[in-house]
C-alpha cells in the first residue's frame, strides 16, 4: 500500500492532534454537509421532476439519501478537509437557493 | 490518484464505522430479534397460550380502548392473525403518548402489558428514546450505508478471494476474514437494510419534499399518499356507531383475504369513518387495497384509489426492510442474515483493536484504546445478555406487579449496565468476554427449564403436544443459541497464543510484500 | 416449505460448484487443478443451479417474494459453504452432493404435479 501523497492525511501518524481534527472535520462534513446537500437536492427535485406532485415529493426524498452517500464519499476523497467543506456548503446553498426561488413551482399538481 | 482515493475511502470506512459500530450493533441485534417480534410477544403473554376457540370480539376490544382513552381521535385495531392471536390496539389521543396494547380476542379485555418482542422493535428504530432516537438511528443508518459503500471500494480484492476464510491464521487476519466473510457475502442484504432502513423514517428527517410540495402541511401530504380524502368534521357526535365485527366480516369477504387493521377515524364525530386495509402479506410492498365504511351504520362506501406509484415504491422498499411478507421461512432467512450482520459489526470492532494492538498495549487501559475495548465487550457481549434477561424477567416477575412491562424493560437496562461495569472491571486482569458470553449461554440453555417451571402449560413438551410451533420454536431456538454462546465463551477462554505469530507474519509480510497485501481498512 | 428447501439446496450446490471452479480451491479439494473444460463445466453448472433456484422461487412465490427468498438464501448458503471450508471441507462437498441429489429428486417427483 503506497503512502498518501503530501497534502492528504497520512494514516501512518494516527496519534497527532492534526489527524484527529481532520477525521472529526471530514466526518462532520460528510454527515451534516451531506445532509444539507441531500435536503437541498430533495427540495430541488420536488420542483423539477417530471411527475405529479405526490410522486415528485416521494421520489425526491428517496433519491436524496443516494445524494447524501455520494457527498460523503466526495468529502473524504477531496484533497483537503477545507476543500470538502466549502464545495459541499456551496453546492447546498446554490441548490437550496434555486429551490427557494422557484418554491411555488413545487406546489403544481 | 487511484491509490489515494482508495486510501481515503479506507479512512471513511474506518472512522464512519468505528464511531457508529456500537450503536449499530445494538440496532442490528434489536432488529434481528424483532424479526420474531410478534412471536416473542406471544411467548411473553401466557394468557394467550390456552385460548379456547371462539368468535373474535372486535367490538368489545374497541369499547375497552374507548374507555382507556376517552378523548382518542383515531383507533387502530388489528384482528388476530396467523402470527398473533391477540387483538392489537393503537390509540392516537391528542396530547397523550401513543398507546399500543394487546387485547384478549375472546372478550376484548386488556391483556396484562409486557415489554414483549415489541421492546426490541422499538429499540431497533429509536433506541427506546422517542423522536431524538429516530434521528440518531437515521444517522447511524447513514453511516452504515457509507461504511458499506466504502467497504466495497476498499475490499475490491476480496471479491476475487471470495471463498477464503482462514480462522487458523489467528489475530487480525482471522478477524478480518470473519468480517469480510459476513460483510461481503451478506452485502446485498446489508446494503438493502441500510438504505431501506434510512428511508423508512424519511418523512421525519427528510422533510424537503413536504416543505416544497405541500408547504409543510403534513396532513395534506398524508392524504395524497393514502389516496382517500380525509372525512370532513361535522362537529356533532355520531348518532350511533357501527359494529366492527360486521365491518370486519364484510371486509374479509370483499377482499377475499385477511385484514391488516381497521382504522376508526374521528371517533367522536358524526363523520366517523372505518377503513379496512388488506393484509397483503403475499406481497413485499404489503396491502394496497383499502375499503372504506361509514362509521355510524357500517355501510360500504367504496375502495380508496390505489397508492401513487412512487409511494408504492416506498412501500416496496420499506416492506423489504420490515419483512411482514412470505411467512416464517423468510423471517428465518432475515434472522440469520441479521445475525451475520451482527458478526460483521462485532468482528469489525475487533479488527480495529487488533490492528492497533501494539499501540493499545503501550497506551494502557486509560486511553481511547481502553475505551474501545471496554465498549466492545460491554455492547457486543452485554446486549445479548440483557436481551435474555428480558425474557427471564418476563417469567420471573410476580404477576400482580404494577407496571410490570416497565419492570421488564428496567431489568434489561439494569443487566446491561451491570454487564458493562463487569466488562470494565475485568478488562485488566480477567476474561470479561468469557464471563458475559458464558452467563448468556447459561441463561439461554436454562430458559426452557424456567419456562416449564413458571408456565407448566406452555412448557416445551406441552407445546409440542399442542402443536404450538411458535412456543416450541422460541424455547428450542433459545436452547440452541445457548450452545452457540457457550462456544463463544469457550473460544474466549483460550490463551492468546496467536499474538506472537501475528507479529511475526506482520514482519514477514512487511519485508517481502509477497503475501496478499494487507487490507487498508481496520 | 419444500420449495424453500429446494431453493436453499440448489443455491448451496451453486456455490459449491462455483468455488470448485476456481483453480486454487479445486486443488485444495482434489489435489490438482481442474482442466479448462472441467472448470468451465463447473462454473456453468454453478450458474445454472442458482438460475434454477431463482426460477423455482419466482414460479412459486411470485417475482417479488420469490426474488427476496432466492437472494437471501443465496447469501446464507455462500456463508455456510465458506464457513465450512477450513473446518469440514469433505463434509461441505458431501452436503453439496446430497443437496443436489435431493433437490433433483424432489423436482422430478413433483414437477408434473404442482411446480409448473
Amino acid at each position: 500500500m503506497s503512502e498518501a501523497p503530501s497534502g492528504h492525511l497520512k494514516r501512518r501518524q494516527p496519534t497527532t492532534a492534526r489527524y484527529r481534527w481532520a477525521v472529526f472535520s471530514r466526518t462532520t462534513a460528510a454527515l451534516f454537509g451531506g445532509y444539507l446537500v441531500a435536503y437541498a437536492s430533495a427540495a430541488l427535485l420536488t420542483i423539477v421532476l417530471p411527475m405529479n406532485r405526490i410522486n415528485r415529493a416521494v421520489t425526491a426524498s428517496l433519491l436524496s439519501f443516494v445524494v447524501w452517500t455520494a457527498v460523503a464519499i466526495w468529502v473524504f476523497a477531496a484533497r483537503s478537509a477545507w476543500r470538502g467543506w466549502w464545495t459541499v456548503l456551496a453546492a447546498g446553498a446554490v441548490m437550496l437557493g434555486l429551490a427557494m426561488t422557484w418554491r411555488d413551482c413545487g406546489m403544481r399538481p | 490518484m487511484r491509490g489515494r482515493f482508495v486510501q481515503s475511502m479506507a479512512w471513511l470506512h474506518t472512522w464512519a464505522g468505528l464511531i457508529v459500530s456500537w450503536v449499530l450493533f445494538a440496532i442490528f441485534l434489536g432488529g434481528t430479534l424483532a424479526c420474531f417480534d410478534k412471536e416473542l410477544d406471544y411467548w411473553m403473554r401466557p394468557v394467550l397460550h390456552q385460548l379456547a376457540p371462539g368468535p373474535i370480539a372486535m367490538d368489545a376490544a374497541a369499547a375497552t380502548l374507548r374507555e382507556m382513552a376517552p378523548h382518542a381521535e383515531t383507533l387502530y385495531l388489528n384482528p388476530p392473525s396467523t402470527r398473533d392471536p391477540s387483538i392489537r390496539g393503537f390509540v392516537f389521543e391528542p396530547g397523550e403518548p401513543t398507546m399500543y396494547v394487546a387485547l384478549n380476542p375472546r372478550d376484548g379485555t386488556l391483556i396484562p402489558p409486557t415489554a414483549g418482542g415489541n421492546f426490541f422493535f422499538i429499540l431497533h428504530y429509536n433506541l427506546q428514546s422517542g423522536t431524538p432516537g429516530v434521528y440518531l438511528v437515521g444517522l447511524a443508518g447513514m453511516l452504515m450505508l457509507l461504511a458499506l459503500v466504502t467497504g466495497v471500494i476498499i475490499h475490491r480484492r476480496v471479491f476475487k478471494d471470495f471463498f477464503v476464510f482462514r480462522p487458523q491464521s489467528g489475530g487480525q487476519r482471522a478477524w478480518l476474514d470473519g468480517h469480510n466473510l459476513t460483510g461481503v457475502l451478506g452485502l446485498p442484504f446489508h446494503l438493502m437494510i441500510a438504505y431501506t432502513g434510512v428511508i423508512i423514517m424519511m418523512s421525519t428527517y427528510m422533510t424537503a419534499g413536504v416543505e416544497i410540495g405541500y408547504h409543510g402541511d403534513l396532513a395534506a401530504y398524508y392524504e395524497a399518499l393514502s389516496g382517500a380524502p380525509h372525512p370532513v368534521e361535522q362537529h356533532r357526535p355520531p348518532s350511533r356507531v357501527a359494529s366492527l365485527n360486521e365491518v370486519l366480516d364484510d371486509a374479509v369477504q370483499r377482499l377475499g383475504g385477511p385484514v391488516q387493521y381497521l382504522e376508526i377515524a374521528h371517533v367522536h364525530d358524526a363523520s366517523i369513518t372505518i377503513s379496512a386495509l388488506a393484509s397483503g402479506n403475499d406481497e413485499v410492498a404489503g396491502g394496497r387495497r383499502t375499503l372504506i365504511y361509514d362509521g355510524t351504520d357500517g355501510h360500504f362506501r367504496g375502495e380508496s384509489a390505489s397508492p401513487p406509484a412512487a409511494y408504492r415504491t416506498y412501500q416496496f422498499l420499506s416492506g423489504l426492510h420490515r419483512v411482514q411478507f412470505g411467512g416464517a421461512a423468510i423471517r428465518w432467512l432475515y434472522f440469520l442474515l441479521g445475525a451475520a450482520g451482527c458478526v460483521m459489526l462485532a468482528t469489525a470492532a475487533q479488527v480495529w483493536i487488533e490492528k492497533r494492538h501494539r499501540q493499545a498495549v503501550a497506551a494502557g487501559l486509560r486511553s481511547g484504546y481502553g475505551l474501545v475495548r471496554a465498549l466492545n465487550v460491554a455492547v457486543i457481549a452485554g446486549m445479548p445478555l440483557a436481551s435474555v434477561a428480558l425474557l427471564w424477567a418476563n417469567r420471573m416477575l410476580p404477576d400482580n406487579l404494577a407496571a410490570r412491562a416497565d419492570w421488564e424493560a428496567q431489568s434489561f437496562y439494569a443487566v446491561w449496565l451491570l454487564a458493562a461495569i463487569w466488562a470494565v472491571l475485568r478488562l485488566r486482569a480477567g476474561k470479561p468476554w468469557r464471563d458475559l458470553f458464558g452467563t448468556t449461554a447459561a441463561l439461554l440453555i436454562a430458559l426452557p427449564v424456567l419456562n416449564a417451571l413458571t408456565e407448566p402449560l406452555s412448557s416445551l413438551p406441552a407445546s409440542i403436544a399442542d402443536h404450538d410451533w411458535v412456543l416450541v420454536g422460541i424455547d428450542a431456538t433459545a436452547f440452541a443459541l445457548g450452545f452457540g454462546f457457550a462456544w463463544l465463551a469457550w473460544f474466549n477462554t483460550r490463551p492468546r497464543k496467536n499474538l506472537r505469530r501475528d507479529a511475526r507474519t506482520r514482519a514477514a509480510s512487511a519485508s517481502s510484500h509477497a503475501d496478499r497485501p494487507r487490507e487498508r481498512s481496520a | 416449505m419444500t420449495i424453500w428447501l429446494i431453493v436453499l439446496a440448489l443455491n448451496y450446490v451453486s456455490w459449491a460448484l462455483l468455488c470448485l471452479a476456481v483453480a486454487r480451491h479445486h486443488r485444495q479439494h482434489f489435489g490438482a487443478e481442474a482442466s479448462l473444460r472441467r472448470a468451465r463445466l463447473l462454473r456453468l453448472g454453478g450458474w445454472l443451479a442458482t438460475l434454477a433456484a431463482w426460477v423455482i422461487a419466482v414460479r412459486w412465490h411470485g417475482w417479488d417474494i420469490g426474488s427476496v427468498d432466492w437472494c437471501a438464501s443465496w447469501m446464507l448458503t455462500a456463508i455456510t459453504w465458506v464457513l465450512l471450508q477450513p473446518y469440514r471441507p469433505r463434509f461441505a462437498r458431501w452436503l453439496a452432493f446430497i443437496a443436489g441429489a435431493a433437490s433433483l429428486f424432489a423436482l422430478i417427483s413433483f414437477s408434473s404435479l404442482t411446480l409448473f
